[in-house]
């Protein structure tokens, strides 16, 4: 019985190719990231701090929440609480119809995604553009995301061309205007994938939609409980061009996105973007405080599932995430079988936990994506014990019967061997024997170990034999 | 008001152990030369040109804008701009972006900046915005290639006055 995270690895192996330039690409980001924390000497202090202001805020998230509620209040900001996924796009979408917005653009949210709002809102005849680039471009070619912060690295830019030609009407203009303003001729060949030019063509498709939406929507990366601010970091700009054109500005929150205060912040901002992409920084880190004159200004803030799980001794911890990403640049299983292998929207070590403490019966089949080699905690800028986890998640499989039946054969009798010494000895005396198996019997579906591995050669004697001999001759 | 009183019910219910907010004191990076390390960020790391003095002369909101910064950090090249405006899509929306900081405004780190900011009765209070921005523009979706001007600024002279 194998998971469906194995099941659709496998399938991701048959492209070699494609694994590898994935494995490279995200190591290359790994490498990136431990050269900012080389580079600065209070990298263990800052992760350390990081760890316990995140331990503090979670556990007086009761008392954050209200504060963070009275300040955004006196801002001027509409605050509004959902209680789970349903109940957050119906919230959504009333602030939107109140308005009559047609039109919506969107800076990357990943509470977005775990509620489904887009298709939430598409069903109810609202048009929803993403602006991250990479999301983007997901978009037009009805994929979804395979990582939380590089999301479309999977795509190929021949792939992406073909998209934009098939779905951007002014695709020859918008390219021809990018030739021109390079002040380089025009390539013959109309089947050029230049990412600085395919970069252009969106930008200018995706200005016309700022221009002409109604709404403004973005996540947000950290809550400032003393100010009641709005903290969102990206490269390209697109949540700033998303809130700044249009009135209304809508923002979704994890209710665990709370940070105490500036002082803190300077903590997390200095951490996000070295370890989640391997800058400095991002190019934009915004403060919204409040609405533009004229405007107004929504938060809604989210539970699903985080306020039942808080109390989880085991797992409360995933709640410090602050989604950078690096435990999925680190992880080899990741990097080799990529996000789609995985069955909650969010891959790699974090998705795996969360992914259990938003529906543990739906996603336990990740919980093997993981081989324990604990690279994960060591990048972790908020010290989540990820690979720990894991390892509880999998103790715990047998209490919601999705245990392996096969791996718990095996462990019980492998309890047994390691617990009566006696019978260890006598078993592996007869090792050797196992030479002899005839290869087709240990490489058949019934053994998936065996995949990509040789049977090891049990020497003649043993380690105890010979130990024992040496011992005698003495 | 259902769901923040159960949201908070729950919460109170089910917190285990409370931890105590740690004293941020961080022995951060410093630099002797910060102006320096500044420009020479901005060069490196937020791939922006680097004027020591003042713009010839204002342009007008277009093509080019420019704007004044208040807080500049050495360690990332960001720049502290609060809204001081109505409208601030400008920021965003011009090809090029002109900023000006004083170099008495620069500081080595985010903890001084933020230091700085938390200090100043004077941001958030005509305009609730600020943003640190550290040059143009950047995206690496399209198979992981760099490029400028994703969305809003293509390119960023940080003027040093
Ligand atoms: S668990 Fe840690 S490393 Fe992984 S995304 Fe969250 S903060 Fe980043």
């Amino acid at each position: 019985m194998s998971t469906l995270h194995s099941k659709r690895a496998a399938e991701y192996q048959k492209n070699p190719d494609t694994v590898t330039h994935h494995d490279q690409t995200f190591y290359n980001v790994r490498a990136k990231r431990d050269r900012m924390a080389q580079a600065l000497p209070e990298w263990e202090e800052l992760r350390d701090m990081a760890d316990r202001i995140k331990r503090h805020t979670i556990s007086h998230l009761d008392t954050y929440l209200e504060k963070f509620e009275a300040a955004a209040t006196t801002n001027g900001v509409h605050v509004h609480w959902a209680e789970d996924a349903d109940e957050y796009n119906d919230i959504v979408y009333s602030i939107l119809q109140q308005h009559g917005v047609k039109k919506v653009v969107k800076s990357k949210s990943m509470l977005t995604e775990e509620c489904h709002l887009n298709r939430s809102l598409e069903e109810k005849g609202i048009e929803v553009i993403e602006t991250d680039l990479g999301e983007r471009i997901l978009q037009m070619m009805k994929l979804a995301p395979s990582h939380i912060v590089m999301p479309a690295l999977h795509v190929h830019k021949e792939d992406i061309r073909d998209c934009f030609k098939a779905q951007i009407a002014e695709y020859d203009e918008f390219r021809r205007c990018f030739y021109e303003t390079q002040n380089k001729p025009i390539p013959e060949d109309e089947n050029d994938a230049d990412p600085t030019m395919l970069t252009f063509v969106a930008r200018l498709h995706l200005r016309n939609q700022f221009m002409t939406a109604d709404a403004g929507m973005t996540g947000c990366n950290f809550g400032i409980a003393e100010t009641g601010d709005v903290v969102v970091c990206t490269n390209e700009g697109n949540a700033d061009m998303s809130t700044s054109i249009p009135k209304l500005h809508i923002v979704s929150m994890g209710i665990e996105k709370l940070i105490p205060d500036y002082k803190a912040m300077g903590v997390f901002q200095r951490l996000l973007a070295r370890c989640g992409t391997g800058q400095e920084t991002t190019v934009y880190t915004s403060h919204f405080r409040g609405p533009k004159p004229g405007g107004e200004m929504h938060i809604v803030l989210v539970d699903n599932w985080r306020s039942r799980n808080i109390g989880n001794r085991e797992h409360w911890q995933t709640l410090k995430c602050m989604r950078c990403g690096a435990c999925m640049n680190t992880c080899p299983v990741y990097r080799r079988s990529a996000g789609y292998s995985y069955s909650y929207f969010i891959p790699g070590p974090i998705g795996i936990n969360l992914g259990m403490l938003n529906d543990r019966l739906a996603h336990s089949g990740n919980v093997s994506a993981c081989s324990l080699c604990m690279s994960c905690d060591n990048v972790c800028p908020v010290k989540v014990d990820l690979s720990h986890q894991i390892y509880l998640w999998r103790q715990q499989l047998d209490d919601f019967n999705c245990a392996n039946p096969m791996k718990k054969a095996m462990s019980n009798g492998m309890a047994t061997l390691f617990n009566h010494p006696q019978l260890y000895v006598n078993t592996l005396r007869l090792a050797p024997l196992a030479n002899h198996v005839p290869h087709s019997l240990m490489h058949n579906c019934l053994n998936p170990w065996a995949n990509g591995h040789e049977m090891m050669k049990f020497p003649k004697k043993s380690f105890h034999t010979l130990w024992k001999t040496i011992k005698e001759e003495k | 008001m259902a769901a923040k009183e159960n949201i908070l019910e729950r919460l109170r219910a089910n917190i285990g152990e409370r931890f105590e907010m740690p004293n941020i004191a961080i022995n951060a990076i410093h630099y002797d030369n910060v102006v320096e390390k500044f420009a020479e960020t901005c060069r490196t790391v937020s791939g922006a040109d680097v004027v020591m003095g003042t713009p010839a002369e204002e342009d007008e909101r277009g093509e080019t804008s420019t704007v004044h910064g208040d807080i500049g950090v050495a360690e990332n090249g960001c720049i502290w701009i609060p809204q001081r405006e109505a409208d601030r899509s400008f920021l965003f929306r011009s090809e090029h972006l002109n900023i000006i900081v004083k170099a008495s405004d620069i500081v080595s780190n985010m903890h001084e900046a933020y230091a700085r900011i938390s200090e100043s009765e004077e941001y958030f209070k005509d305009y609730k915005y600020g943003t640190f921005i550290s040059g143009p523009s950047k995206t690496a979706d399209i198979e992981g290639a760099l490029v400028y001007g994703a969305q809003a600024a293509r390119s960023v002279t940080v003027f040093i006055e």
